[in-house]
C-alpha cells in the first residue's frame, strides 16, 4: 500500500478505458449519429448542389459544438444514480485523476474522434468524388480559426462539465438554463452600459469589439469594461469552473 | 484500522445519528456489525469508507482520513454495498477494467471464487440475477485483497448453499493483516465466521465485544425454567426457555448470535450491563 502515487498518468488512462469500456453503448450510439449527421448534411447539400460539399465546414464547427455539449451533459454519468455514484467515489483514483479523465473524454479525445470521423467522411466523400469524377476538395480543418474554436469549446465546455458535476438530473438542460440566465443578465449589462454612454434606451448588440445597433456603434475595444471581461472569458472562466468542478466531485457523498 | 473518534452526524443538521461516537477495529478480525434496521449500520459503513462527511470527529483507516479519497487510502479497502448497480459489460472485461486500480487484485483466487460461486463469467453484469450479481462482488471484493473489506448485508438475496460458502469464504480469506466488517439484521447468517460482535442501536454502539469475551461471561443454554438470578435473558419455545445465562464455572457453550443479539437490543438490557 505504501507505493500508491497520490497522482498517475496510468491511472487516468485506466479511468478513461473503464469509461469507454462501460459506455460503448452510448459511445457507439454517438459516433453513428455524427457519421449520420454528416451524412445527412451531404446527401441534402447534393441534392441541391453536387459542389457543396466545400461549403460543409461550417457543419463541422455547428456539429462540434451541438455533439460536444451533449457528451459534456453526460460526463459524471455515475453521479445520476446512488450505487453508481458509490462505486464511482470508492474506486481508487483521487479526485484530480477522475476530474481530468472526464475532461480529456469531453475535450481532447472528443475532438480527435469527431474531426476523425470528418476526415473518414471527407476522403470517402473524395474517393467517390475521383471514380464518378466530379470534384470534390479535400477539406482541411486545421486552421488558426479552427483552433480558435477549438479553444472557445473548451472554455464553454468547462460550464458544463460543472453542470455535469453539479445537477443530478438532466444536467445539460439545467446548464443550458443557467448559461440562458447569464446570458440574459449579460444583456442587461450591457444594455444598462450603452444607456449610460448614449444615453437613450436603444436594443444594442454586442459584436465583440463594441456596442452596436442601428445608428450607432461603439468602439470599446480598448476600453476595460471590455478587455477585463474578455481577459475573464479566455483565462478565468475555465480554470475557476474546473476548480469548482473538483470541489463539487470532493464535497459530493453517496 | 479503523479508528472513529467523537463522530457526529445527521443527514440533516438539527436531527443526529450518531452523537460522540467512538469505535475501534483491529487487524485480524471479522466484526460482525449488527443492528436492527434504521440503526445506522449502513450510514456508520459509509462513514468508514469515506462516503460521507462527518460533522464533527474523525474517522481513520490505516491513520488517513478516508474523506479525503487518496488513491492509498482508496485502495485500502473494498466495500461491497448492500444496492449496486453493475454495467453492462461481463465478468472479463469488468476485470481488465477495475482491477487493476487494486495493486494486490489476485485473478487467480477471483476465478475460483467464480467457480465456487457458479458464476458464468460469458455473462454480463446487468443481465445477471440480483443474488448472481451480490457473488460476482463478493468474490471481486475479496480478490481485491485489501487490508479492510466492508459488506453491507452480503447474505441478502443469496440462496442457502451460497450463504454457505459465503461463510467458507470469508473464513479462509482471513489473515493477521486484514480486516472484514459484515453488516447484516441477519444475525444467523454470519454466525461461525465473526469473531467480534458489534451491534448498533439508534446510532449508538451499545456492544462490543470479542466471541472469547462473550465466551468466558456468558452461557447459552435451554432451561426449563428461568427463576435462577444468573438468567440474563430468556425467550420462551417448544422446549423450554432459550437463555442467555451468566457464566459462573468457565462453561463452555456454542454462541446463539440471534439470542445474544436479542438480549443486547432488548429494553434495559442486563447482557449489555453484564460488560460495562
Amino acid at each position: 500500500m505504501e507505493n500508491i502515487k497520490s497522482f498517475s498518468f496510468k491511472r487516468i488512462l485506466l479511468l478513461m478505458q473503464k469509461t469507454l469500456y462501460e459506455n460503448a453503448k452510448s459511445v457507439s450510439i454517438g459516433l453513428i449519429t455524427v457519421f449520420g449527421f454528416f451524412s445527412f448534411i451531404l446527401i441534402m447539400s447534393a441534392l441541391k448542389d453536387a459542389g457543396a460539399w466545400d461549403k460543409l465546414q461550417a457543419f463541422y464547427y455547428v456539429g462540434l459544438f451541438i455533439a460536444g455539449f451533449f457528451i459534456s451533459g453526460m460526463a459524471f454519468s455515475n453521479f445520476r444514480n446512488k450505487e453508481k455514484t458509490m462505486s464511482w467515489l470508492t474506486l481508487p483514483a483521487s479526485i484530480s485523476e477522475k476530474l481530468i479523465s472526464e475532461w480529456l473524454l469531453t475535450t481532447i479525445i472528443y475532438i480527435i474522434a469527431y474531426s476523425a470521423i470528418f476526415y473518414a467522411f471527407n476522403l470517402i466523400v473524395f474517393l467517390i468524388g475521383d471514380v464518378f469524377n466530379f470534384e470534390v476538395n479535400f477539406i482541411n480543418i486545421f486552421t488558426k480559426e479552427t483552433l480558435i474554436l477549438f479553444l472557445h469549446y473548451i472554455i464553454i465546455q468547462s460550464i458544463l462539465l460543472a453542470g455535469a458535476a453539479t445537477f443530478k438530473k438532466v444536467p445539460l438542460f439545467f446548464t443550458i438554463s443557467s448559461l440562458f440566465i447569464i446570458g440574459l443578465i449579460i444583456s442587461f449589462y450591457l444594455t444598462i452600459l450603452a444607456l449610460g454612454i448614449k444615453g437613450q434606451f436603444e436594443v444594442f448588440q454586442f459584436n465583440g469589439n463594441g456596442i452596436q445597433s442601428n445608428n450607432f456603434n461603439y468602439d470599446l475595444q480598448n476600453h476595460w469594461l471590455i478587455k477585463v471581461p474578455k481577459i475573464m472569458y479566455y483565462y478565468v472562466t475555465a480554470p475557476v469552473f474546473w476548480i469548482y468542478t473538483y470541489f463539487k466531485i470532493k464535497e459530493k457523498e453517496a | 484500522m479503523v479508528e472513529i473518534n467523537n463522530l457526529n452526524f445527521g443527514y440533516k443538521k438539527k436531527e443526529t445519528l450518531f452523537s460522540e461516537l467512538n469505535l475501534e477495529l483491529k487487524e485480524g478480525r471479522i466484526y460482525g456489525l449488527l443492528g436492527k434496521n434504521g440503526s445506522g449500520k449502513t450510514t456508520l459503513l459509509k462513514q468508514i469508507a469515506g462516503l460521507l462527511h462527518p460533522q464533527s470527529g474523525t474517522v481513520l483507516l490505516n491513520d488517513e482520513i478516508p474523506q479525503k479519497r487518496t488513491p492509498k487510502v482508496l485502495a485500502s479497502y473494498y466495500m461491497i454495498p448492500e444496492e449496486f448497480e453493475t454495467p453492462g459489460i461481463n465478468v472479463k472485461t469488468f476485470l481488465k477494467v477495475t482491477a487493476p486500480f487494486y495493486p494486490g487484485f489476485k485473478t487467480k483466487e477471483f476465478y475460483e471464487y467464480l467457480e465456487e460461486f457458479k458464476i458464468d463469467t460469458k455473462q454480463k453484469l446487468n443481465k445477471m440475477s440480483y443474488g448472481q450479481k451480490k457473488k460476482f462482488l463478493i468474490s471481486f471484493g475479496m480478490a481485491a485483497d485489501t487490508p479492510l473489506l466492508i459488506t453491507d448485508e452480503p447474505t441478502n438475496g443469496l440462496d442457502i448453499p451460497s450463504k454457505s460458502i459465503f461463510r467458507k469464504l470469508m473464513a479462509s480469506a482471513l489473515s493477521e493483516n486484514k480486516l472484514f466488517v459484515i453488516s447484516t439484521h441477519q444475525v444467523k447468517d454470519i454466525e461461525g465466521i465473526i469473531d467480534t460482535v458489534v451491534v448498533l442501536e439508534d446510532g449508538k454502539i451499545v456492544f462490543n465485544q470479542a466471541l472469547e469475551n462473550i465466551s468466558d461471561k456468558l452461557c447459552f443454554k435451554t432451561l426449563k425454567s428461568i427463576d435462577d438470578e444468573n438468567v440474563l435473558y430468556a425467550e420462551k419455545g417448544i422446549t423450554g426457555y432459550s437463555a442467555v445465562v451468566r457464566n459462573t464455572g468457565e462453561e463452555a457453550s456454542h454462541i446463539n448470535t440471534e439470542l445474544l443479539f436479542n438480549s443486547i437490543i432488548a429494553k434495559d438490557s442486563k447482557v449489555v450491563n453484564e460488560f460495562n
